[in-house]
């Protein structure tokens, strides 16, 4: 039950989208998100499309996973476009009582599902290739320039690596104790709320009481080899921008810069 | 022949199957344990011991294969999985971290309550296996939490105890206690394997151990069953053993190189207190090496 939760569910890979670069391929999902809600028309969306479809080709993972990362948000989708084809106003085509369907209507629904699928694609698709560690070290660099306003830019993201880097241990500990409490005849599956409720504490006590043991175990760790924070500290992976980056960076400008001319100087039709 | 109480056929486990983490754990273990044996179960991490334990008391369920606990067919209900659970009572790996009751009586009557048993039969139960663990009446009232991590320990076993299982697995149940600790621990699991003739399967790192009180090993080597058999006969074949990576008992080793030497000294000697009459019995005849 609990192997279920796959959290950042990085799925090892040694694609040339594994490889790049956890800063470019941040930057790059921002921009695609934001092309995404640039374009205004079926063109330009079917162009970010082709370019989740490309990377995902690329990246080599299997197909189910696109499949996988959109099931969950599926409701959303439908509830979205149902809403509008119901209630975006314009020149009628389908008219029943007090329900009416407008072009408008079909146009904007189709045009946001695809928008809300390639969003979630395309955000899964970093992180499937990028492991946590890599993605908060990736946000940490971004985030440096906020240091000179204050913000605690390199503690943040080393509470967020610890945090990441327990996620798995905690449920390895928490189904160690699942099992051994299940052994001593623990009954979690059946029982109204309430005796479910109650049947939790025999693993949520030991959970917390090794978490804490855990977090000052580390801590001490931490301090015997002399860690005092960000300041002067180098590292063992340094980040390093190459030649992929930058082709990556131009397959996305170009498409960027696609959506815009199609925007301005493509055909009128599936427009909104 | 003593009945089976344990039998498995072409037991199988794959974990995560269809991912790229996928690992077969184990692979056509078919394992027979008599009734009322001492089993030492040895092995490499990761060869599959913990996986297998967790099968005989249907904590976890085989990809393939069967596994019958006193002939009953472990997963022919999956409802009644908690029966065999009480059965076949299992002490994980550092047990002192599933302990969580207020009290060291409240902890250890935990597995007797889930078996539904009268409050005299708890108590009775909790208070037989605090004796049997060396765990004194000013200890049932105290927290578990302030024990020092061999009280914990015993305080963990004896919840297990408690249920009084006809078969008990213990997963290296002496890992990082000293000495003493260690000692205790085991002579406790033999007093209980002695007073109650129940079978126990000891997953134990030191040859030294299994040999002391093992009547029969269990070898697994990358997800199989390398070795079954009586104690004596299986550390006969050094030979093999050193091929797994594994060793016999130091004294044991002793005397084998003996032997190469020529000295006329019994092919299996397991324990200290052998050896001391081999090497009398060898000082009697005047101890000449053949050669």
């Amino acid at each position: 039950m609990l192997k279920d939760i796959t959290f950042g569910q990085y799925f090892p890979g040694d694609s040339v989208i594994h490889k790049l670069d956890p800063r470019m391929k941040l930057i790059l999902v921002i921009a695609y998100i934001i092309m995404l809600f640039v374009a205004d028309g079926l063109l330009p969306l079917l162009v970010g499309a082709g370019m989740v479809v490309l990377f995902y080709a690329l990246s080599k993972l299997p197909w189910k996973l696109i499949i996988k990362c959109i099931k969950p948000i599926l409701p959303i989708v439908i509830f979205t476009a149902v809403l509008n084809i119901f209630f975006v106003e314009g020149d009628p085509i389908f008219e029943w009582g007090f329900i009416s369907i407008s072009g408008k209507g079909v146009l904007t629904a189709v045009l946001m599902c695809i928008r809300i699928i390639c969003l979630i694609a395309g955000s899964s698709l970093l992180t499937y290739t990028t492991t946590p560690i890599a993605l908060t070290d990736g946000l940490e660099r971004l985030m440096k320039p906020l240091q000179k306003i204050k913000v605690p830019v390199h503690e943040l993201s080393m509470m967020m690596t610890i945090a990441l880097r327990f996620i798995p241990t905690l449920i390895d500990e928490t189904q160690k104790i699942m099992s051994a409490q299940k052994a001593r005849g623990a009954d979690m599956e059946s029982g109204n709320i309430i005796q479910r409720a109650k049947a939790l504490i025999p693993i949520l006590i030991p959970l917390f009481v090794s978490a804490f043991r855990r977090a000052d175990e580390l801590a001490l760790a931490m301090e015997c080899r002399c860690y005092h924070g960000g300041e002067g500290r180098t590292r063992m992976k340094q980040l390093k921008l190459t030649a992929k980056d930058w082709i990556a960076a131009l397959v996305v400008a170009g498409g960027f810069a696609a959506v815009i001319l199609i925007n301005i100087y493509g055909p009128g039709v599936f427009r909104l | 022949m003593a009945e089976n109480i344990i039998k498995t056929e072409g037991l199988r486990y794959v974990y995560s199957e269809g991912t790229p983490y996928e690992h077969v754990a184990l692979d056509n273990v078919n394992i027979e344990i008599e009734k009322g044996s001492f089993v030492g179960l040895i092995g490499h991490t990761g060869s599959g011991k913990s996986t297998l334990i967790q099968h005989l008391n249907g904590l976890l369920k085989p990809t393939a294969g069967k596994i019958f606990i006193g002939g009953e067919d472990l997963w022919a209900n999956p409802k009644d999985i908690r029966k065999f659970r009480f059965k076949v009572g299992l002490v994980f790996q550092y047990p002192e971290h599933q302990l969580f009751e207020e009290t060291v009586y409240k902890d250890i009557a935990f597995g007797p309550k889930n078996m539904g048993l009268s409050e005299n039969d708890i108590n009775r139960s909790v208070r037989e296996a605090a004796k049997l663990t060396g765990l004194t009446e000013e200890y049932l009232e105290k927290s578990p939490f302030e024990l020092s991590g061999g009280e914990k320990r015993r305080v963990a076993i004896a919840g297990v105890l408690a249920m009084k299982p006809e078969v008990l697995i213990l997963d290296e149940p002496t890992a990082v206690l000293d000495p003493k600790g260690r000692e205790f621990i085991l002579s406790e699991i033999k007093n209980y394997h002695e007073t109650t003739g129940a079978t126990v399967i000891l997953v134990s790192h030191s040859m030294e151990d299994v040999a002391r009180f093992a009547s029969h090993v269990l070898i697994m080597n990358h997800s199989k069953v390398a070795m079954f058999g009586e104690t004596r006969e299986v550390f006969k074949r050094v030979d093999e053993l050193c091929e797994i990576g594994l060793e016999v008992p130091q004294i044991s080793r002793v005397f084998a190189k003996l032997r190469e030497k020529g000295y006329e000294v019994p092919e299996s000697v397991l324990t200290v207190d052998e050896a001391k009459e081999a090497m009398l019995k060898l000082l009697k005849k005047g101890g000449e090496a053949d050669a």
